[in-house]
């Protein structure tokens, strides 16, 4: 049973055999009737589960109380990941297609693992922030009925000191768990901008754009919106993750103070900041899943 | 801030969208899901329903009591239908700043005109900017006016841009008074040097058009916490169906695309499953009557 579940972690990339064999040691049998519920959508998350047998039927709901199916996931498949990066409630329903069995990894206990810096337990939420990103991707792209062009030149300037970075940072959530050494870290990962209304900041490799101040905006050639960020988010967090581009611009919506990251820092403050990803990367996900729903209600009504 | 909602659909008991559902408006003069804040300055709401004597008027009602006590509008609202409903529940600063009576209190209204706004956000350094916009109000509707906040100053901007305040509207006519009174703002906001933050989603309606808007001037720049109503682009969501009531135990819109649209700045279930956001920067355009249609777009401005 415990290799099995190993074997289906296994699927995910950059999880060595030893992390699958570690984490499939946390997980718990599982059996569903046929026509049961897994889980619906808006229930709090228990964990992650890995399909041995039978078939999944993944559906969202939509407004006017409609259904729409997402996925049909059978045996080597996983469902339900998004909680162990951020711990929220679930965002489909998942029915049982025929008696379906399998393992779970259990949120808290990965939490926990997580929260003692488990070196599997790191791994497995690496490897989640890339399918997380690579549906937001694959998303993103059924969006966009065609690439931007390309942009040009930066060109911003390095305005923004180590000491008003950590002014800023420490008044958002999440970043208030941040020690001095910390900040000490983050501010030599990175360089601080000032960036103005209309400037594109999807030049060259995908960065980590934190926003200090003002917003930014992901965009479509055809100028679909697709999510804005405001202070304290990270903005380009599936890019940055996948290492390649979204075919859509991320333009500065509101003149910006930004703090870009071109890759984590190492060691502590690099996992806090990847912790802060990893929720960033699934309520993204969950918005533009929203936007892709409001796009079909309106086509539709 | 504040919180409010807009509805136009099949007649539906008023305390069906205001009482009973788990996050109903009165549920979030305390506990609000999506803004941090006690929402406590009152309660007003404008309703249209066919049987009522001059029906193209709103029934209004205004009180300054906290609207989770008041019972009088639960005594009401346990023995109305509407058809068309606009209900705002007033939050301020606890700071004692502002000025708590009825006539401050949305939706607005002017003698003769049918037409109600309701305001979720403020107006930064308003106090700077109002007389520079009289001029921009029309000397009937500036005579008639009976509160001088920001928010009684945006429904007066909107009807001074409109043809006739007695009307009829479209969602049309009403989203083109709307971006005039906002291009207006944002040139005043200008000629005084304001650049910080100000929210004004809004929720205007004459019981058969309604436009529902969720934009900010300069989002995110904040010059410092706390921010104005958290660091979130200001939230306004919707859903749409045949009818609205308690179906399966929840509480939600059904019958697919139907013509119903209820737009509220948070979604009336802790379950947000059915509900779709509209765009930052953009609008909901819903027009009732014989020939329902419902569009989003986005406001230039």
């Amino acid at each position: 049973m415990g290799l099995q579940a190993g074997e289906a972690l296994a699927q995910l990339d950059g999880l060595s055999a030893q992390a699958c064999a570690a984490l499939a040691q946390l997980a718990v049998p599982f059996t569903v009737a046929s026509g049961a519920a897994i889980f619906r959508q808006h229930d709090p998350s228990d964990g992650l589960y890995l399909i041995e047998s039978g078939a999944v039927v993944v559906t969202g709901r939509t407004p006017g109380d409609g259904h729409v199916e997402l996925a049909r996931l059978g045996p080597g498949a996983m469902l339900g990941e998004f909680c162990l990066l951020d711990g929220g409630r679930r965002s489909a329903d998942a029915l049982a297609g025929g008696e379906c069995s399998g393992w779970r990894l259990d949120l808290a206990r990965f939490a926990g693992l997580q929260d003692a810096g488990d070196a599997a337990a790191l791994a497995l939420a690496a490897a989640l922030r890339v399918q997380v990103a690579a549906r937001s991707h694959d998303l993103v792209s059924a969006l966009a009925a065609t690439a931007p062009e390309p942009a040009e030149a930066l060109g911003l300037g390095m305005v923004v000191s180590a000491d008003h970075l950590t002014a800023r940072l420490q008044t958002f959530p999440g970043f208030d768990q941040f020690s001095p050494a910390d900040w000490a870290a983050l501010a030599a990962a990175g360089h601080g901008h000032v960036a103005p209304r209309g400037r594109r900041l999807d030049r060259g490799a995908p960065t980590l754009w934190i926003v200090l101040r003002g917003a930014v905006q992901w965009q479509t050639a055809d100028a679909l919106q697709l999510l804005v960020h405001g202070p304290g988010a990270l903005a380009g967090s599936a890019a940055f993750v996948a290492g390649a581009p979204w075919p859509a611009r991320l333009l500065v919506r509101e003149d910006a103070e930004l703090f870009a990251v071109p890759a984590l820092p190492d060691g502590a403050t690099g996992q806090k900041l990847a912790r802060m990803l990893g929720s960033a990367l699934v309520r993204d996900q969950r918005r533009l899943t929203r936007v892709r729903a409001r796009l079909s209600a309106m086509a539709l009504a | 801030m504040c919180r409010m909602l807009g509805y136009i659909g099949a007649p539906v008991l008023l305390e069906h969208l205001v009482v009973r559902p788990d996050n109903a408006l009165l549920n979030q003069t305390t506990d609000a899901q999506l803004l941090a804040m006690l929402n406590l300055a009152g309660f007003g709401l404008a309703a249209w329903n066919d049987d009522l004597h001059d029906a193209h008027l709103p029934l209004t009602f205004h009180s300054t009591n906290v609207a989770v006590f008041d019972a009088n509008l639960r005594a009401l609202a346990a023995r109305l239908k509407v058809r068309s409903l606009v209900a705002h529940l007033r939050g301020v600063p606890l700071d004692g700043s502002a000025t708590i009576n009825q006539q401050s209190l949305h939706p607005f209204q002017l003698p003769g005109s049918p037409l109600v706004l309701a305001h979720n956000g403020d107006l930064a350094e308003f106090g700077r900017m109002r007389t520079a916009l009289w001029p921009h109000i029309k000397p009937d509707i500036a005579k008639a006016m009976t509160a001088l906040t920001d928010s009684a100053f945006l429904h007066a901007l909107v009807l001074s841009n409109v043809d006739d305040p007695a009307g009829p509207f479209t969602a049309e006519s009403i989203f083109r008074a709307i971006t005039a009174a906002f291009n207006t703002i944002r040139r005043v906001r200008a000629d005084h040097g304001i650049s910080r933050s100000s929210s004004v989603n809004l929720v205007v309606s004459d019981g058969r058009a309604l436009v529902a808007t969720r934009f900010t001037f300069d989002f995110g720049r904040f010059e410092k916490p706390p921010f104005q109503g958290g660091i979130e682009f200001l939230s306004q969501w919707f859903t749409i169906g045949e009818r609205y009531g308690l179906a399966d135990g929840e509480w939600k819109m059904t019958g697919g695309h139907g013509a119903g649209t209820l737009v509220a700045s948070e979604p009336l279930t802790r379950d947000v499953s059915t509900w779709v956001e509209v765009p930052e920067y953009g609008a909901l355009l819903v027009d009732g009557g014989d020939a329902p249609s419902r569009r989003i777009v986005m406001i230039d401005c």
